[in-house]
């Protein structure tokens, strides 16, 4: 895999993972105040 | 000579000195906050004075080292640049220094606060309750056990908004209201803080008391104001449209002058009962009735009886204010409220008398003219 | 090696037919994916909302002009002040730093754009059509928002007009675009850097926007459950804010401020990274510890999340609460006076020239401190008592997001503009503006100090005689700051237009860094190919001129 191609599929990983945790934080957010 | 050395020297002077003025002023010339009459506003004072002369004190070293720098590290002036970039022992001495400074400010602080905080062992309490656009004060205890009064911007006030002439001419504009909240002097008052509505904040500067009112929940806070006078504070929590228009009035007299009070406001409290089971004449009632919607629902329905289209309705030519059968609905408005909207539930806010006083006065003002008379006796048997 | 744009355009016509550069006409800026058109973009649309949120402020200092109710009625005046810190929070500060952001980072780090270039595009056009929404709300039934840019409950949701549920809908896209942009930002520092540049090698703007970006990704979803949740209390029938039906109003201020204090850092850590890469360079002389400023950025930006209450002291909190939060807010103070520090030492010893940026940094660096103190009086809970919800707040968050943030981006674009457009701004015309801005925000703010100390509270129309005096000083103060940004406006464009090209890669004599080796004006596609890790050395801030 050339250098650009590792480049954008690390893009893309590191996008999931951190949208992936903000999504979590809003369902926390949502969770723990309705108890 | 006029180049951007000079300049910048006389600009950081200029912010230097500005920095030194609240220091030296008083707060007579309004510009420091004043001492107060309570211990704690007092030990407040010293903390703010405290913590403001260790910010004086960091910014004099810094912009001095600044300024310093700016005139003699200069290119113009032939300086070379050093190397420099790091050095431990300098970023160890600015880190602990600063924190030493945060603990020697923390102590005092503390001990303030776990004095502010202790509300136990009171000689008397109030319950404040915020309502949108006005307080409510009870006695719930003590000498004054079952006074309750609403405390309203005063007339003059409410004149002066628009009225230059009035307003110029009122040392307390904005800061008066109808009835104000007494206390005895050399006694230890407990507050309690509510809301009606949304939350509001019951601030007195001169006590060192300010405390959110949250609508459902109870809060606490205490004073022993150690002065007779007059003192005014105000809502400091925004709470819509009239936030501005809510002041706070306490009057502090001696324990012989407030047990007097306590004894006129308790004759009062039963005149006004009786007052509801007379016949009122239409004269008497429409006096009465302009000053409750004053100054209860002029806020909203505007002075004239106009409204805000869309969002408050007019008085003028309205069908539950005109329509001789809308007579009960017009009462039951009022009292209850319409949920959902901004209209409050006056019932427990005005008397039967001021209710059939402002049921008539609508009915009758504002280009109404429906000749309707409405009695307390019949507000009292629509509750 | 190309250096032109023509000659970077042959280059890459023959490598990959896909690229034919900026696209003709007006569809370009909609469809662009190039890192300094978006940034471009976001800083005009910046620019444009501080010119409208800045016009509400005129609004307001008109209102408060003189004791009495002449201009406006109260319910307007509160749509002002609510429209006038939304606005300014996060149409006016925010966009501009991210667009600062997609200029600079890439080649900063030696890349050749921003990660996700698509996503990119769209975190730039949501701005638009939310920022269009909020304001729409001012003219729909009811009128706007106007619980003040916190929104508390229950004004915010049992006694809120309609509109409120527009108001959400513009919060929850502003948020999302925010995060998207942090997302980029992330991937991009983590993925595109030039393989010789490592963490501790890279630009402090570029380190201080890194860490933003992980308080945006923390901060905005929390936000975005707030406003949800107000949603649902209006509509749907819940009581999260309702105590009637077993909910507490208290705890919106909680969640609120969750993300509150980490937007407050969001929107002044970039400020620290701007003037950190403007104070070497006409200092001449490297950043002082490095390693320290990178530390105490990261210090500030962890601490950030845990002292949230104490906006909320008078709440009601148990007294063990208000201990933790007030110890926890001044140490605080402590990274941020080592960052101080480290510019004031910066400065020492070096061979100083003060052209326009540097004018702008050394106001930021005055005045901010300025703006620290107080707020350093601020977190003493017994004091803020007295303080809280008065002009002595708005003081001293005016005096960090104006003289602070709002100084720093317009360092920043002097800065930059010269490699961005080719041209250099009219230099007497930009010292004028500096002064007239400078004297004027100080007209405007320090007086606030005083009005709160005198019992001044916040948020009111009109107000009693004793005000009367700093309350016209303020608003003279006010015009002839809101004046000064068309003369800001003039200078900008009439630069990009008329101004003196400059030919040099280097515009500032001893700038360092990747972005100052590129040609001037910088070419639409830079770093297509990354430098090699002696350059990166070369230009390395923190190493010896």
């Amino acid at each position: 895999m050339n250098d650009t191609k590792r480049k954008q599929r690390g893009a893309m990983i590191t996008a999931a993972i951190v949208a992936a945790v903000a999504l979590a934080i809003f369902s926390m957010t949502l969770i723990l105040s309705g108890k | 000579m006029l180049n951007n050395r000079f300049f910048s020297t006389l600009f950081k002077t200029l912010i230097l000195s500005l920095l030194a003025v609240p220091g030296m002023a008083f707060a007579e010339y309004g510009l420091n906050m004043p001492e107060g009459v309570t211990p704690i506003s007092r030990d407040i004072y010293g903390l703010h004075m405290t913590i403001f002369w260790v910010c004086v004190g960091i910014a004099v070293l810094v912009f001095g080292v600044m300024i310093y720098s700016m005139i003699n590290h200069r290119k113009s002036k032939g300086a070379v640049a050093s190397n420099f970039h790091e050095s431990t022992t300098v970023e160890l001495i600015w880190t602990i220094v600063p924190l030493a400074i945060l603990i020697i400010i923390a102590v005092p602080a503390t001990k303030v606060l776990i004095d502010l905080e202790d509300t136990s062992k009171a000689d008397m309490t109030v319950k404040i309750t915020g309502y949108q656009w006005k307080w409510q004060y009870e006695y719930i205890d003590a000498e004054g056990e079952g006074i309750s009064f609403f405390s309203n911007l005063s007339q003059k006030s409410r004149d002066g908004v628009r009225d230059a002439s009035i307003r110029n001419a009122d040392d307390n504009y904005l800061q008066d209201v109808d009835k104000r909240l007494v206390l005895p002097v050399d006694t230890r008052v407990r507050f309690l803080m509510t809301s009606n509505d949304v939350i509001h904040s019951w601030w007195v500067r001169d006590f060192g008391v300010k405390q959110d009112a949250n609508p459902g929940f109870i809060n606490d806070s205490w004073a022993y104001i150690e002065k007779e006078g007059v003192y005014r504070g105000r809502c400091t929590e925004l709470c819509g449209k009239e936030h501005g228009f809510m002041p706070v009035v306490v009057e502090v007299k001696s324990k012989a002058d407030y047990a007097k009070w306590v004894a006129d406001e308790k004759a009062a409290a039963i005149a006004a009962a009786a007052s509801g089971d007379r016949e009122w004449s239409m004269d008497e009632l429409m006096t009465q009735g302009a000053k409750v919607y004053s100054t209860n629902c002029a806020a909203c329905h505007g002075v004239t009886g106009a409204g805000v289209p869309g969002a408050f309705p007019a008085m003028t030519g309205s069908p539950i204010v005109v329509e001789p059968d809308q007579i009960a609905a017009h009462i039951d408005i009022i009292i209850n409220g319409k949920s959902g909207t901004a209209m409050q539930a006056f019932g427990k806010q005005l008397s039967d008398s001021d209710i059939a006083a402002v049921v008539t006065y609508e009915r009758n003002a504002f280009g109404n003219n429906t000749g309707d008379i409405v009695q307390p006796a019949a507000i009292k048997s629509a509750r | 090696m190309a250096t032109t744009t023509t000659e970077i355009e042959a280059d890459i016509h023959a490598h990959d037919d896909h690229h034919h550069g900026p696209e003709p006409g007006l569809m370009r800026w909609v469809k662009t994916t190039n890192h300094k058109d978006i940034g471009y973009l976001y800083l005009w649309f910046a620019f444009s909302m501080l010119l409208i949120g800045g016009a509400m402020a005129m609004v307001i200092r008109l209102e408060l002009l003189m004791p009495g109710l002449q201009f406006v009625e109260p319910q307007f005046f509160n749509q002002m002040t609510t429209m006038h810190g939304l606005i300014m929070v996060f149409g006016a500060i925010m966009p501009a730093f991210v667009g600062l952001a997609n200029i600079m980072i890439p080649p900063m780090i030696g890349g050749p754009d921003m990660a996700l270039p698509r996503m990119n595009n769209w975190s730039f056009w949501i701005l638009p059509f939310a920022g269009a929404m909020l304001l729409s709300t001012m003219f729909m039934e009811g009128g706007g928002p106007a619980f003040g840019w916190t929104f508390y409950a229950p004004l915010s949701t049992t006694f809120a007009p309609d509109s409120t549920d527009y108001f959400i809908f513009a919060i929850h896209m502003l948020g999302f675009s925010s995060i998207m942009g942090a997302i980029n930002i992330i991937a991009t520092v983590m993925n595109l850097r030039a393989s010789g540049m490592k963490l501790m090698d890279m630009p402090l703007f570029v380190w201080t926007w890194f860490i933003t970006a992980f308080l945006l990704i923390a901060a905005m979803p929390v936000l975005a459950g707030a406003v949800t949740m107000m949603l649902t209390d209006r509509n749907f029938g819940t009581s999260f804010f309702d105590a009637a039906g077993g909910g507490d109003p208290v705890m919106f201020q909680h969640i609120f401020w969750f993300f509150g204090h980490p937007e407050v850092y969001i929107m002044i850590l970039p400020a620290f990274g701007i003037v950190s890469q403007i104070i070497p360079t006409f200092a001449r002389k490297p950043l002082f510890g490095y390693s320290s400023m990178v530390y105490a950025t990261a210090s500030i930006a962890i601490l950030s999340f845990v002292v949230w209450a104490h906006h909320m002291f008078l709440t009601g909190m148990p007294i063990a609460g208000q201990m933790y939060f007030m110890y926890a807010t001044i140490l605080i103070s402590v990274p941020t006076g080592v960052k101080v520090f480290n510019w004031v030492t910066t400065m020492w010893k070096g061979s100083m020239s003060f052209e326009i940026p540097m004018m702008w940094a050394v106001a930021f660096v005055i005045l901010f401190t300025i703006g620290g103190l107080s707020g350093l009086m601020l977190g003493i809970v017994p004091a803020d008592i007295q303080y809280h919800d008065t002009y002595f707040v708005v003081a001293h968050f005016h005096y960090v997001l104006v003289t602070g943030a709002l100084f720093s981006i317009i360092a920043g674009v002097f800065y930059w503009l010269p490699k961005w457009c080719g041209n250099m701004f009219n230099e007497k015309l930009a010292t004028i503006h500096f002064w007239w801005a400078v004297i004027s925000v100080n007209v405007l703010f320090f007086p606030m100090h005083f009005l709160g100390l005198a019992g001044m509270p916040r948020r009111i129309p009109d107000y009693s005689l004793q005000f009367a005096d700093f309350n016209l000083i303020a608003s003279i103060g006010g015009f002839a700051f809101g004046l000064s940004f068309i003369l800001l406006a003039y200078i900008v464009v009439d630069c990009i237009r008329n101004g003196k090209p400059v030919k040099e890669a280097r515009v500032w004599e001893s700038a360092k860094g990747l972005e100052w080796t590129l040609p001037t004006p910088a070419p639409y596609h830079t770093f297509t190919e990354e430098p090699p890790r002696e350059l990166i050395l070369k230009e390395s801030s923190h190493t010896a001129h």
